[in-house]
């Protein structure tokens, strides 16, 4: 067997406590995953599960007075101990940050070319001439043709959907090595959300930049991305291939998710999950599904299952072997 | 066929915006709008954001009038703009319309249960247990414990929210129920609990819904008709499971091909943008 390679980002036993009215709050109890050089992998959840902070993590931009611990690692150096000036260059080159609401995070008074411009220029140094010729091309790879134009243009006067594609432009520009999209189409209406991902996910793969992809969706993660992984209360409950986990799922949630989406093509009585999402702070000793699980047992509420592999995928699940094929997935069936 | 509950002709809204140099400029927000409502009937109002549902739920609603066309509910014309305290009570016993989102929609000093009693006391003459004995029974009907009762919205979550949102719509016993994206913000596994609650409620109380949603897996679920709007007209209109089964119009071919399933990659459709 050839030894693996390092991976391009590893996050190993992250564990993350925020300060809340001077409190310390865990709202990431532990977070295990690996992406390989140019992979894509989906992290799935619902709201305030820990999917933002797990980003904000490895990109080192928490609240102040967090406190982390276990290890993020890119290209197998520890980011949590990167000194002030590495940190920037990590920032500015190795990772690119694609947020929900671009409007949020665009200068209003700077116009669409200061915003694009500014990393290449100041960042690593190119000339403006330069630095404007390869952002007009790229703006037009993703759709956006008179970029001129729009480099001289402020970004209300842009749409969501053209807004976000420039965003995509700028962390395309930087050359990363990975992207971290934080739900980037959940602002856009569906249509302009599947032109927006065709792009992200074309130019993700023709550039073989590695993402970690963001989002609540899991057949839209499922489409971009090479491997899911599905979080809930702080917490890593299943990794699994894309392609299929709608139809493998070992964890009691992830079947549980897949089984609560209201179809388009059939109507029925939707299987739901008892209960509200709960936060990581709010779970007990054992497993974080615990209190929402129908094949909860004694054991699941004493002792928290560890993310183990079965089969090809990771699962936090005591009875992961015993449940298999009874958690009720449409097996064939087409949704 | 059951009397029709509602019945809009031809509904047009336009409103006065200014411009980027800010000139008097005209948005049609809704045009040509037509449909009908059966007593008990549930139609889904769907399209992207800026097609125009909101604008004709309002309308609908009493809270917009019509630049055109006409809306009559229960054979009368509704009609916008300032009327007596009367006729504005009188309404209300007709139509609730319950928003996207649960935050904004409650007071948060008020309990659940006064909340829900306020609306009562305002509306029917039974005594104070009666109020009681209705409160308990509508928290149930939505789906919330008891022990919701003495909570203030603070506590609760989205989905418990928006369950009590529906409750005081429901406490004055309304022929038609608006829903404005009513289930959106709710994560899905909550989500599916308040659908499938929705669903129950219609068949138990004959309530009508008209149900503004750009979810077409949710109005599968919630609705038996369907209007699909583009740009403020009506592209397409049938039974929903005829219209998402066999869409007709191109419009809503586009809009189900672009929903997420298993095995569906996004696909770029045109070369270049046409928005702003
Ligand atoms: N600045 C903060 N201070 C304190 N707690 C926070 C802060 N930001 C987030 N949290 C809490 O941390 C937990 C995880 O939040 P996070 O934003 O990562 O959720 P998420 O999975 O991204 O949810 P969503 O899908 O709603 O974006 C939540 O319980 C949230 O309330
Ligand atoms: N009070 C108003 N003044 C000016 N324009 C308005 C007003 N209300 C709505 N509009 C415009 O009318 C059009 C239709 O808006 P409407 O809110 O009905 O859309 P919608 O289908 O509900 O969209 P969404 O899915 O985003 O809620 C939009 O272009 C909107 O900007
Ligand atoms: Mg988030
Ligand atoms: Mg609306």
């Amino acid at each position: 067997m050839t030894p693996a390679p390092t991976p391009l980002l590893e996050l190993d036993g992250l564990r993350v406590d925020l300060r809340v009215d001077g409190a310390l709050r865990r709202v990431i109890h532990d977070v295990s995953l690996r992406l390989g050089v140019g992979e894509a992998v989906g992290l799935v959840g619902e709201s305030g599960s820990g999917k933002s902070i797990t980003a904000r993590t490895i990109m080192r931009l928490l609240p102040r007075g967090a406190e982390v611990a276990g290890d993020v690692r890119f290209g197998g150096r520890s980011v949590l101990e990167l000194g002030a000036r590495d940190l920037r260059r990590y920032r500015a080159t190795d990772v690119a940050m694609i947020y929900q609401d671009p409007r949020a995070h665009l200068n209003p008074v700077r116009t669409i070319g200061d915003f694009l411009l500014e990393g290449p220029v100041h960042a690593v140094g190119a000339s403006r001439a330069d630095a404007t010729e390869a952002a007009v091309a790229l703006l037009r790879s993703v759709g956006i043709p008179d970029a001129p134009r729009r480099l001289r243009q402020y970004p209300h006067q842009l749409s969501g959907g053209l807004l976000q594609r420039v965003v995509i432009a700028a962390a395309l520009l930087a050359e990363p090595q990975l992207i971290l999209a934080d739900e980037p189409t959940t602002a856009l209406d569906v249509t302009t959300q599947e032109e927006v991902m065709a792009i992200l996910d074309d130019q993700r793969r023709k550039r073989g930049v590695a993402m970690l992809f963001i989002t609540h969706d899991l057949d839209l993660a499922a489409a971009v991305t090479d491997r899911l992984a599905v979080m809930y209360a702080g917490t890593v409950a299943e990794v699994g291939p894309a392609a299929d986990l709608h139809r493998t799922a070992l964890h009691p949630y992830t079947a549980g998710l897949l089984a609560a989406r209201p179809s388009t093509t059939r109507v029925e009585r939707l299987t739901t999950i008892p209960g509200r999402p709960v936060s990581a702070f709010e779970v007990g000793p054992g497993c974080v599904f615990a209190s929402r699980c129908a094949h909860v047992e004694d054991r699941c509420r004493a002792e928290r299952p560890a993310l183990r592999a079965l089969e090809d995928h990771m699962v936090a699940c005591h009875r992961a072997e015993e449940l298999r094929g009874a958690l009720g997935l449409p097996a064939a069936a087409a949704r | 066929m059951s009397a029709p509950l509602l019945h809009a002709a031809d509904v047009r809204k336009t409103f006065v915006v200014r411009d980027e140099s800010g000139r008097r400029d005209e948005l049609v927000a809704a045009d040509g709008v037509s449909f009908t409502l059966a007593t008990g009937g549930s139609l889904a109002l769907v399209g992207e954001s800026g097609s125009g549902k909101t604008t004709i739920a309002r309308i609908v609603a009493g809270l917009e009038t019509p630049s055109g066309g006409t809306v009559e509910l229960l054979g009368e014309a509704r009609t916008g703009g300032r009327v007596s305290r009367a006729v504005r009570k009188r309404r209300a016993r007709q139509v609730q319309m319950v928003f996207q989102d649960p935050y904004g929609s409650l007071d948060p000093r008020q309990t659940v249960a006064a909340c829900v009693e306020e609306v009562l006391r305002e509306h029917f003459d039974g005594d104070r247990c009666w109020r009681r004995e209705r409160v308990a029974s509508l928290l149930q009907q939505v789906g919330l414990e008891e022990r919701h009762a003495d909570q203030r919205p603070r506590r609760l979550s989205g989905g418990q929210r928006q369950r009590v949102a529906i409750a005081r719509a429901l406490a004055v016993e309304p022929r038609l129920l608006i829903l404005d994206e009513a289930v959106s913000a709710l994560d899905v596994s909550v989500q599916a609990q308040v659908i499938n609650m929705l669903v129950e409620l219609r068949r138990t109380t004959g309530v009508a819904f008209l149900f503004v949603s750009h979810d077409l897996g949710v109005v599968r679920q919630v609705t038996e008709d369907c209007l699909v709007m583009h740009r403020g007209r009506v592209v397409e209109a049938g039974p929903t499971a005829d219209v998402l089964d066999h869409p007709a119009d191109a419009y809503t071919q586009r809009l189900l091909s672009a929903i997420p399933r298993p095995g569906w990659q996004p696909r770029r459709r045109t070369a270049e943008v046409s928005d702003a």
